[in-house]
């Protein structure tokens, strides 16, 4: 356990809602349509409720090591040395994170907003911003994360507001896609629940207990599968099947294609929103990538950690250059998403049963 | 807080200022700005492309009144591969850079319409700064003569067009369809484009407009004329603010006058039947309309039993000229109400099994009105 800061339930809730909803909600209908047709928005439920039944599993753990981060349970579980590597592995993973989420942040601000602008200059400026307020404690991080959520609105009312321009038979028949189609979406689908599993790093922090500490997971849950399904559903009946398959952004793209008296570009304004949410993921994951480093080395110069870290990620975004390399990066991360979901815990869950090893409680 | 804290924010806020657009910014004075676009076919597979900006007369000068009265337009045409490929060359023969992104209307001749209109409008598509407002309409000759026309109504031409498109609109004669609009329709399977379709009146060297045009795919079809496409609008439940219609009803009347009747639609109700019991489709669609009589000099519509054979008149002049609109769109192959898109969505297991190109032309359609006399002004 490193720092004793404390964050209450409520704002554990906002914290997993932001490292989930991140860079990926412009792109999200257009990959899972890919997969499931027009009935990509089953998908997002079934993986809503997916995800749904590994938070209930989770809780086991959390039962079992009321006070131990996921890092701390691989030390005292599993030695040292086991131990260790898999924290290396959680740290490489986060770190993997946070640069996707920085070299696609680049990618669509280039395509979307500014053409000629460096990708440096862009990378850095979010880089130097999340440097800025992870310096400080995670109660404050949670704060600022509470009051981003005042965008995810924002993007709400677009959504409704895009209902007029709904074509409903554009989803009807639903179902028309079939079965193997609507679970081949729930792979993409899971990819942008990606963060949920940070549960396991966050709760020792969290000042309630931990029925709560599950509730207010699963009330995180609820909100990004019924936001993405909004989402989805949207960008589904305001485009056609084959209009959609050219469009890879369509979230933007619908709110491009608005136009109001005052606001003539409203992709602008909403671009800028998203900004902020794309900041808050990078955030939450270089945090995450920072407190296992503290646990593997037991240092306490969080500053130095911070620094480098967000280092690392800046250099890593700068070389994913273009769409086709950001995707093959992509493919390569999402190979270690279901160890790190399912796996570890899983066997950090059977190993402790099996050692009959719980926390010591030295309070 | 300590001032060492401060320090990053202060960093970070210089940063803001100091590279806000440095890359990014485009000067209103180094770009002129494109109102009007017009695409016609050329020789050789080129591309024409036609376009019409203010003119620029000095802009900043102390005269603002003067200005305004000098205002008009230039036209510029060239030739090119592509859309982009003759933009680049229009850049070479001009000192400023063309801004298309706040374009208003965007002109298609009809020897391009009956090409395909699609590959034409992928750049505004792909650009980030494309004028996806700006509204489609096919013009009934060269784009060219379009732009080139010199009108009294309107300082610029894209005004003139603008505004017409817009009054056009209002009155339930066409309806606009942005570049947006237009995409999933194109793109999507069951339903057909339909676009303003405009024309010049050769004595009165006016533009006016003809009715719509009708799409197949991404390619011109066909069109309808004014009545038709007010119909059309009607049936495809695209009621505009003063959507009215004119009938001769009383052809016996010496007054040429009294064998009118003008009527504003107020309201209207579809319900669309598709029929797929027996082996051949048909649709029935049953319209309700609610309208006010602006103009009958025939008069007596306090008597009920006149106002029920006026009633009666309407509904079938209604009939008649609802059969003829869809006849046409038959004929053309274009299912501009969409009807292959409610068959799909209820109809499934039929969809799947028929080539909607092929049925549709040869299918029922009946249309049925039945008319709701709510109001007649302020005379009986």
């Amino acid at each position: 356990m490193i720092n004793k800061t404390e964050i209450s339930a409520f704002q554990l809730v906002f914290l997993l809602i932001h490292v989930q909803i991140g860079v990926g909600i412009i792109n999200l209908p257009y990959d899972i349509f890919l997969k499931a047709n027009s009935d990509a928005w089953i998908s997002i439920l079934l993986s809503g409720m997916f995800i749904q039944l590994i938070i209930l599993g989770y809780s086991f753990l959390i039962k079992r090591f009321p006070n131990y981060t996921i890092y701390d349970m691989h030390l005292t579980l599993l030695g040292k040395w086991i131990g260790s590597l898999i924290i290396i592995v959680y740290i490489l993973f986060y770190i993997m994170s946070g640069s996707l989420v920085l070299a696609n942040f680049v990618y669509y601000i280039k395509t979307w907003l500014m053409p000629r602008t460096p990708s440096w200059v862009l990378i850095g400026l979010m880089g130097l911003g999340a440097i800025f307020i992870l310096k400080e404690n995670l109660q404050i991080i949670a704060r600022f994360l509470v009051l981003c959520s005042v965008f995810l609105i924002g993007f709400i009312v677009a959504a409704f507001y895009a209902f007029k321009f709904a074509n409903i038979t554009f989803i009807l028949p639903v179902g028309s896609s079939g079965i193997t189609a609507i679970t081949k979406g729930i792979a993409p689908s899971f990819l942008s629940f990606q963060g949920f599993e940070m549960l396991l790093i966050f709760f020792p922090f969290v000042k309630a207990s931990n029925r709560t500490i599950i509730k207010s997971a699963s009330i995180a849950n609820l909100f990004v599968t019924l936001f993405y399904t909004l989402l989805v559903l949207v960008s589904l009946l305001f485009f056609s099947k084959d209009e959609l398959k050219l469009v890879p952004e369509p979230v933007l793209y619908l709110i491009k294609a608005f136009s109001f008296r005052i606001i003539e570009r409203p992709d602008l304004l909403f671009t800028s929103m998203w900004i902020v949410l794309v900041a808050t993921s990078f955030i939450v994951f270089v945090y995450g990538a920072t407190l296992g480093v503290m646990t593997l080395t037991k240092t306490t110069r969080l500053n130095y950690v911070i620094t480098i870290l967000t280092v690392i990620c800046f250099i890593i975004a700068l070389n994913i250059k273009g769409v086709y390399n950001t995707s093959n990066a992509s493919t390569l991360f999402h190979m270690y998403l279901i160890p790190i979901f399912i796996f570890f815990p899983l066997f950090l869950l059977v190993v402790s049963l099996i050692r009959r090893k719980k926390e010591v409680n030295n309070e | 807080m300590n001032y060492q804290k401060l320090l990053p924010l202060f960093f970070v806020m210089t940063c803001l200022v100091i590279l806000t657009a440095c890359w990014d910014q485009r000067l209103l004075r180094d770009q002129s700005l494109i109102l009007a676009i017009g695409y016609d076919k050329a020789e050789n597979n080129a591309l024409k492309k036609t376009v019409t900006f203010p003119k620029n007369t000095n802009a900043g000068s102390q005269n603002d009144e003067q200005n305004l009265s000098e205002q008009g337009s230039n036209t510029l045409s060239v030739i090119g591969n592509t859309v982009k490929n003759a933009e680049n060359k229009m850049d070479e023969s001009i000192t400023e850079k063309f801004d298309r992104s706040k374009a208003r209307v965007i002109i298609f001749g009809t020897d391009l319409a009956e090409e395909g209109i699609f590959s034409t409008l992928d750049s505004v598509y792909r650009d980030l700064r494309g004028p996806l407002h700006a509204n489609v309409v096919i013009f009934n000759g060269e784009a060219e003569d379009a732009l080139n026309i010199k009108s009294d109504q309107a300082a610029i031409t894209s005004d003139l067009y603008g505004d017409l498109l817009e009054s056009a609109d209002k009155a339930g004669i066409t309806k606009n369809k942005s570049v947006q609009h237009a995409c999933p329709i194109i793109l999507g399977e069951g339903k057909d484009l339909v676009l303003p379709y405009l024309s010049i009146d050769e004595p009165k060297d006016e533009v006016v407009v003809e009715g719509v045009a009708l799409f197949h795919k991404d390619k011109m079809v066909g069109s309808l004329n004014i009545y038709q496409s007010t119909m059309f609008l009607l049936l495809s439940k695209q009621l505009a603010k003063y959507t009215s219609l004119n009938f001769e009803v009383n052809d016996k009347e010496k007054d040429p006058i009294k064998r009118f009747v003008d009527f504003k639609v107020q309201k209207n109700k579809r319900h669309i039947e598709l029929n797929t019991d027996d082996e051949d489709i048909h649709a029935k669609i049953k319209m309700e309309i609610d309208i006010e009589i602006d103009e009958y000099a025939a008069n007596h519509l306090s008597d009920e039993k006149k106002m029920n054979k006026l009633r009666r008149k309407i509904e079938h002049k209604l009939n008649e000229l609802a059969e003829e609109t869809i006849t046409v769109t038959q004929e053309a192959n274009s299912d501009v109400l969409g009807l292959g898109e409610m068959l799909k969505a209820y109809h499934y297991n039929v969809w799947e099994k028929i080539n909607w190109e092929e049925v549709y032309p040869e299918m029922n359609i009946d249309v049925d009105f039945s008319v709701n006399i709510i109001r007649h002004g302020l005379l009986n």
